[in-house]
C-alpha cells in the first residue's frame, strides 16, 4: 500500500487511489456514505499500537513493521513521522536475502491456515535475524534515542518475544558504550498489528489529539 | 538544555538601552525586557524576523491571528526596542501602512563554546551576526582555565564591539556530552574534573544573567534551524565535525531530542574500516582522526587552521581521508534516509569551511554515482564555523523569544 493520505470517500475520491491507480474507494460498496480511510501499513500499524499497544505508553518509540521486506518509522508527538519523501517506502535492509523474514512469515501463515501453534524458532533463524537487525537497532540507538523499539508485523507472536529477547542481550554485550539502550520488546498487537491499525485509523483521525497541530497555523514556513 | 534559572527573566522593567545604563538606575546585570514572550509574541516576531519586511495586515494573514491582537503584540514588541517602524508602504487605498522590521540591536546573546581543543566566545545580534568574537586554542583547559578565558574575553567583546552589556539576554554555553568522562588520546586524568562541575554556575562572577548549558552539536542544530538553512529545510540531520564527531536532529523546525536527550550521537554509530574492522564513526571521521592521521606521517597541526595551508604530502593526505570519510559517511546518510528521511544533512564544526564544502560535494557525487532513486541533500551548514559558539548564542533568543513546541507544552 502506498502513503497515501487517508481521505473520506465523499472529499476526494482521486485521494483513495493507491500506488497502482486503483480507486479503492470505488470497489467498495458496503455503506455510501462511509468515510474511509487509506494509509501505508506502516503507517497503520503505528497508529495501532499507539492507541491499544505498548506505544501508548511511550513518549517516542521506533517501529519496525516485520514483514518479507521490513520497513520501519519513528513516532514522536503521536504521529510517524514521514519525512520528506512521504511516499517512498523506507526499507530498512534493502539490499539483504532476507529468507528468516520470509521463514516466518510463511510459518504464521501456516499455523494460522491450520489453526495451530507454530512452533519454536530455531536458532538458526534467531542468529540470522539478530545479525542482519542488530546494526539497526545500534543505529537507531545512535540516532534516535528512542523510548523503546517496538517489532510487530506478520512473524508469530513468540518468535518476536524470542527475537527482542535475544536483541536485548546482544545490544549490551556488543555496543556497551553507545550512550542509550533503548528496551526492544514485540508490539502488543502481534500479527494483527496492521489490521487493528487500519480498523484505528478513523477513530485516530476523528478522535485523538495530535501534539503538532498546535504549532501548524503558526508554521512560518506556511 | 539545561538551565541555570526557572525564573522568566526577560520581564519586569522597562525603558531602552540609555536608561538601563544609567548608573543612577542601577541597572541589573542583564537585559530585561517589558515583554510577557508568550506564543503569540513568539509567533508574531518570528515572523518579522525570517520575513525581513512585513505590515501588520500581513501579519495577520500569515499568523491567522486578529489585526487587534497584531497591534497589541507589535506595540509591545516596538516598545522592548525588538523591532522598528521602517517606512511606509502604500499598498492599495488608505493609509499607508508601516513596515515593521527587526531591530538587530534590540538585544545581544553570548554564546561559550567548551571543547578539548579550544574556547570560543562569541557576541550575537539579534539579526545572527557575530559582533565580536574571542577564541583560544587550548588544549583539555580546565574549569580554573575556562573561567579565566571568559572573565578576560567578555571585557574583550565589550570594549572591541561596543554592546551595552545590559542588552545581553543571556549566556549560552556548549560543549561535548560526557566532556570530562569520555576516554581521548592525551586526556589529563584532572580533566575529569569537568563531569562533576556546575558549569553554569563557574562564570557566575563574570555574568549573573540567564545562563544556559547545552550539548555542543545540539545547540548548532539550534542555531542553524533558526538561522541558517533551516529554514528551507524543516528537517535536517546537523552533523558536527570537531574534534570527535557529533549530530542533531531538527524534525519539523522542533529539536528533536529523543528519550533522554541523547539523540543525535552519531559519532557514536558503527561503520567498518576496509579491513573489516568495526569502530565508532568519530574514530575515523572526526577532526582528531584526521590529525592523527597526519600526525602518523610526521606532520603536526596545531589548530584547524593550519590545515588550510598544507601542501605537497600532507595535502594529498588530506584528499585521501576526505576520500575515505565521505565513504563512511555516506553509508551513515543512507541509514538516516531509512530512518528519518530529512530534507538535508548539514555538515557544520571546527573542520575548515574550505574541506567542509569539499566533503558536501563528494558525498552528494558518491549518491549521484551510486544511481541512488532516493539520495539526500548534502551541503555545508550556514553556520558550520563557529558553530557550537554561534549555537550556544542563539539558546536565549530561542528560550526568550522564539517560538517552539516546548514552549507550547509549558501552557
Amino acid at each position: 500500500m502506498s502513503d497515501s493520505i487517508a481521505s473520506s470517500r465523499n472529499s476526494n475520491a482521486g485521494i483513495g487511489t493507491n500506488g497502482v491507480g486503483i480507486d479503492l474507494m470505488a470497489l467498495s460498496d458496503i455503506a455510501r456514505d462511509m468515510p474511509i480511510y487509506i494509509d501505508s501499513d506502516l503507517a497503520a500499524a503505528t497508529t495501532g499500537e499507539l492507541l491499544f499497544g505498548v506505544g501508548a505508553t511511550l513518549q517516542t518509540f521506533y517501529f519496525i513493521l516485520l514483514d518479507v521486506r521490513p520497513v520501519g518509522g519513528l513516532v514522536i508527538h503521536q504521529a510517524l513521522f514521514r519525512g520528506a519523501h512521504p511516499s517512498h517506502k523506507r526499507f530498512l535492509l534493502p539490499d539483504a536475502e532476507l529468507r528468516w523474514c520470509h521463514e516466518a512469515v510463511a510459518v504464521e501463515r501456516e499455523a494460522r491456515r491450520g489453526h495451530q501453534s507454530p512452533p519454536d524458532p530455531n536458532e538458526a533463524w534467531v542468529q540470522a535475524a539478530c545479525n542482519d537487525l542488530l546494526p539497526l537497532v545500534i543505529s537507531i540507538n545512535c540516532l534516535l534515542n528512542p523510548g523503546g523499539l517496538l517489532l510487530g508485523g506478520q512473524f508469530p507472536q513468540e518468535w518476536l518475544e524470542v527475537l527482542a529477547e535475544r536483541c536485548n542481550e546482544l545490544l549490551l554485550e556488543r555496543a556497551p558504550q553507545i550512550p542509550s539502550h533503548a528496551g526492544i520488546q514485540p508490539a502488543r498487537l502481534g500479527a494483527d498489528v496492521t489490521l487493528v491499525g487500519a480498523a484505528s485509523l478513523p477513530m485516530r483521525a476523528r478522535l485523538s489529539p495530535i501534539g503538532e497541530a498546535l504549532l501548524k497555523g503558526h508554521d512560518h514556513g506556511n | 538544555m539545561k538551565q541555570s534559572r526557572n525564573r522568566f527573566p526577560l520581564r519586569s522593567q522597562s525603558g531602552g538601552a540609555a536608561d538601563e545604563d544609567s548608573p543612577s538606575k542601577s541597572p541589573p546585570p542583564y537585559l530585561t525586557l517589558d515583554i510577557d514572550a508568550n506564543h503569540n509574541q513568539r509567533v508574531v516576531f518570528q515572523e518579522i524576523r525570517t520575513r525581513k519586511r512585513v505590515t501588520r495586515s500581513e501579519l495577520a494573514n500569515i499568523t491567522g491571528l486578529t489585526k487587534p491582537t497584531i497591534v497589541n503584540v507589535s506595540r509591545q514588541l516596538l516598545q522592548a526596542g525588538l523591532i522598528v517602524e521602517a517606512e511606509r508602504a502604500t499598498l492599495g487605498r488608505g493609509q499607508p501602512a508601516w513596515v515593521l522590521e527587526l531591530n538587530p540591536d534590540g538585544a545581544y546573546s553570548v554564546g561559550l563554546n567548551i571543547d578539548r581543543d579550544h574556547l570560543s566566545l562569541i557576541a550575537l545580534d539579534l539579526s545572527g551576526r557575530i559582533r565580536g568574537r574571542v577564541s583560544a586554542e587550548i588544549g583539555f583547559a580546565l574549569p580554573d582555565e575556562a573561567k579565566s578565558f571568559v572573565a578576560d574575553a567578555w571585557q574583550t567583546l565589550a570594549t572591541r564591539s561596543k554592546i551595552p552589556l545590559s542588552r545581553v539576554a543571556g549566556l549560552g554555553i556548549a560543549m561535548p556530552d560526557d566532556l570530562g568522562t569520555l576516554a581521548f588520546p592525551g586526556k589529563p586524568p584532572a580533566y575529569s574534573v569537568w563531569a562533576d562541575i556546575d558549569v553554569a554556575g563557574l562564570f557566575r562572577s563574570t555574568y549573573e544573567g540567564p545562563t544556559f548549558v547545552e550539548n555542543d552539536a545540539v545547540a548548532a542544530a539550534i542555531g542553524e534551524s533558526q538561522f541558517g538553512h533551516g529554514l528551507d529545510a524543516p528537517s535536517f540531520v546537523y552533523i558536527l565535525i570537531s574534534v570527535l564527531l557529533g549530530g542533531g536532529i531538527v524534525i519539523n523546525r522542533n529539536y528533536f531530542r529523543g528519550e533522554n536527550g541523547r539523540s543525535g550521537e552519531i559519532g557514536f554509530m558503527q561503520v567498518k574500516t576496509a579491513t573489516g574492522v568495526t569502530c565508532s564513526l568519530q574514530d575515523v571521521v572526526s577532526l582528531g582522526a584526521l590529525s592523527e592521521r597526519l600526525k602518523s606521517h610526521g606532520i603536526m597541526i596545531s589548530r584547524p587552521d593550519d590545515l588550510t595551508h598544507l601542501g605537497g604530502s600532507a595535502a594529498i593526505i588530506v584528499d585521501e581521508w576526505l576520500e575515505e570519510a565521505c565513504g563512511y559517511l555516506t553509508s551513515i546518510f543512507a541509514q538516516i534516509r531509512q530512518f528519518i528521511d530529512p530534507d538535508a544533512i548539514m555538515l557544520g564544526g571546527r573542520l575548515p569551511e574550505h574541506l567542509l564544502d569539499r566533503l558536501a560535494t563528494l558525498c552528494q557525487q558518491r549518491q549521484e554515482d551510486a544511481r541512488s532513486a532516493q539520495w539526500i541533500d548534502v551541503r555545508r551548514a550556514k553556520l558550520s564555523s563557529d558553530a557550537p559558539a554561534i549555537g550556544a548564542a542563539i539558546l536565549p533568543f530561542q528560550n526568550f523569544l522564539l517560538p517552539s513546541l516546548q514552549m507550547l507544552e509549558r501552557f
